[in-house]
């Protein structure tokens, strides 16, 4: 059996590894995007020379080999790059941007924890009654319907009918209570998928938690059926569920790249939209490699943390 | 008080209605008096752990239990579900088969004795509930009470959880303690020592305890009285030494297996050729007419009544008096 800290350096490596295997995988997309850079942004009418000058300065003349080896080092010293077309530093970009992506996205994934856990373990609890039918149905509609889609009817809804809320977007000098006005329906929009999912995913877990034995024990010393439930079975029952919404982090910012657009707010979501558009790919190669180093740490802190929140995943002591 | 401090009364439990219902418990009566530990013995499917957990009210929902359950003059079957619970705990424990999943894996054990002893001892300082939990754990054998507090049941033996288990029932002072095969999951040495264990405990506990087990040695160790379950039955009961000695019904003679003298009383349950009715069926006379080696006609058509033989014995035969 493993100890826990050499689970810890081997995930840590395959981590490393993983990011390793994406940057390889953002340059080899890039150099086979159709559609070449210098024309695209520079205009059908650019010189050859000034187009040529362009090319090499994107690095973009190397063999594939030499332009990962200049982007890993550079990554390596925490250099994203620098914008070919407004010459700013790549990290400037992101760190400004980065802030909203991810109060979006935790917010989400708050909202969706605070409603989805209580809704699963309620439907479990109640199982077959008509509450546990209604979750189950706008859960199922809440899955299977796209967040932009569920952003769009949002929008439409709240703020074009109903005008409650603001349209769009983030002006950069909001007061903190206009900046939150505008995030509920963004974050409304992307949480709704993963409340029907926790929701789902924490109702099947408590159903079979429920049938255990050590449920039975709890019940068999006279503990309050609250008790029972929100600790005793929550706690297991949950555990199943936090990988799974932790590996859908990921995912989760790649929604919210998506509702950024939508709803035009600040973000990594408008930084790629405009550098895929503009194929600004100094731009983009930097905020991929962000968004995917995000993407596996994350996935890696839950690992690591998921192994120590389940007393029953066992590393040999000392 | 006085009067038993159980008696169990035409206790019936069933599943399902029409011609697939199950009958699970077929007309139950016993008595547990104040003090005393009773044996529970039958195979497997005879209807042991259904007749326990009716007294915890702790069966599946779908079931139905008519008869009566009464605890201290209190008929269980009659209480609501609060009023039930709320002897959970207090008057009624309960150990049980499996101690690698009876304990919940994810909290320290401290954490659930803890919480025992807090919904026991309503008001208890943490302090003193934490004392009681460490001090309940060195009394049933546990090495380094204290430390062990902070273990989860996944770090434990399963004769060290048994332990645990038997701890958060003794915290509760119960009056009725139920063990339902406490030591069947565990090997022999474990089981040896938990049986010992229990014959120590049994000096300060006040309460009763019906004492679920495969081992008729063990039942005979322990128990002072006994009953033999078959089928959803009560066939035979009385003093454990009268009736493990000189079983009266047939299926409690197959059990013990007193045709063959040599045959240690110790062993696990005797081979019984045929098997347990299913719960579906339901037998015009004598439930185990279809495996009894001294059925007769009338076996076939008369359910035998459970009948007082002497003092202190019961048997449910028709055929008693001319059994060799
Ligand atoms: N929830 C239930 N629904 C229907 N039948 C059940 C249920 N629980 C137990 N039984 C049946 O009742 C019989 C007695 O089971 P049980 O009480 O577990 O016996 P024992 O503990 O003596 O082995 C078995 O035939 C079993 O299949
Ligand atoms: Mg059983």
């Amino acid at each position: 059996m493993q100890s826990y800290p050499a689970y810890v350096i081997n995930r840590i490596l395959t981590a490393v590894l993983s990011v390793f295997g994406a940057m390889l995988v953002i340059v080899i997309l890039i150099s086979l995007v159709p559609g070449d850079p210098a024309t695209v942004l520079l205009g059908p009418l650019a010189t050859p020379e000034y187009a040529q000058h362009f090319i090499a300065e994107m690095g973009l003349d190397q063999p594939v080999h030499v332009r990962l080896w200049r982007l890993a080092a550079g990554f390596a010293q925490g250099r994203l790059g620098t914008d070919v077309i407004s010459g700013q530093s790549v990290n400037t970009i992101v760190a400004a941007a980065l802030p909203h992506t991810f109060a979006l996205a935790f917010a989400a994934m708050a909202l969706a924890c605070l409603v989805g856990i209580p809704a699963g373990v309620w439907s479990a609890v109640r199982k077959g009654s008509a509450g546990d039918t209604a979750i189950a149905m706008v859960s199922v509609v809440f899955v299977s319907v796209p967040s932009f889609i569920l952003g769009i009817v949002l929008l439409v809804v709240f703020s074009i009918w109903l005008d409650w809320l603001p349209v769009l977007g983030l002006s950069p000098s909001a007061s903190l209570r206009d900046a939150a006005i505008r995030m509920i329906l963004p974050t409304v929009a992307l949480a709704l998928g993963w409340i029907g999912l926790i929701a789902r995913l924490v109702r099947t877990s408590m159903l079979e938690t429920l049938g255990q034995n050590y449920i039975r024990t709890a019940r068999a010393y006279g503990l309050r059926e609250g008790l029972v439930h929100y600790r005793y079975a929550l706690k297991n029952a949950v555990i199943p569920t936090l990988a799974i919404i932790g590996m859908g982090f990921g995912r989760l910012l790649g929604g919210a790249v998506l509702i950024e657009i939508i709803f035009a707010r600040q973000g990594l979501g408008s930084i790629l939209y405009d550098a895929l558009q503009a194929r600004n790919f100094s731009v983009l190669q930097g905020t991929v490699f962000v968004v995917v180093v995000i993407f596996i740490a994350v996935n890696l802190l839950t690992e690591l943390s998921y192994a120590l929140f389940d007393p029953r995943i066992k590393f040999s002591r000392r | 008080m006085a009067g038993p401090l159980l008696e169990i009364s035409d206790l019936r439990l069933s599943a399902g209605s029409g011609k697939g219902a199950a009958a699970i418990l077929r007309g139950i009566d016993l008595a547990l008096a104040r003090g005393r530990i009773l044996g529970i013995v039958g195979e497997s499917g005879s209807g042991k752990s259904s007749l326990v957990n009716t007294i915890m009210g702790l069966t599946p929902p779908g079931l139905r239990a008519e008869g009566r359950i009464v605890l201290a003059g209190e008929d269980l079957l009659g209480l609501s579900p609060v009023r039930m619970r709320a002897l959970r705990g207090h008057r009624l424990a309960m150990i049980f088969q499996d101690p690698m999943t009876a304990l919940n894996p994810v909290f320290r054990i401290g954490t659930q004795l803890v919480d025992v002893i807090r919904n026991r001892h309503p008001g208890t300082v943490p302090a003193a509930v934490e004392a009681m939990a460490v001090e309940a754990l060195g009394r049933v054998g546990l090495p380094d009470p204290g430390r062990r507090m902070r273990d989860y049941p996944g770090q434990l033996s399963g004769g060290m959880r048994q332990r645990v288990m038997i701890a958060m029932a003794l915290v509760c002072r119960p009056e009725l303690l139920i063990a339902d095969e406490p030591t069947t999951a565990l090997d022999a040495t474990i089981e040896a020592q938990i049986i010992d264990l229990l014959r120590r405990l049994r000096h300060d506990f006040q309460g009763s305890i019906i004492f679920i087990s495969h081992n008729l040695g063990t039942v005979m160790q322990l128990c002072d009285e006994v009953a033999v379950l078959y089928g959803g039955h009560l066939v035979e009961s009385g003093p454990v030494r009268a009736v493990l000695r000189r079983p009266l019904h047939p299926y409690t003679r197959a059990l013990v297996g007193c045709e063959i003298d040599d045959r240690p009383v110790d062993a696990p349950l005797a081979f019984i050729p045929g098997k347990v009715p299913e719960t579906t069926e339901r037998p015009g006379g004598c439930i185990f007419a279809d495996r009894c080696a001294y059925a007769a006609a009338p076996c076939r058509t008369t359910a035998p009544r459970l009948a007082a033989q002497g003092d202190d014995r019961r048997a449910a035969c028709l055929r008693l008096g001319e059994l060799p």
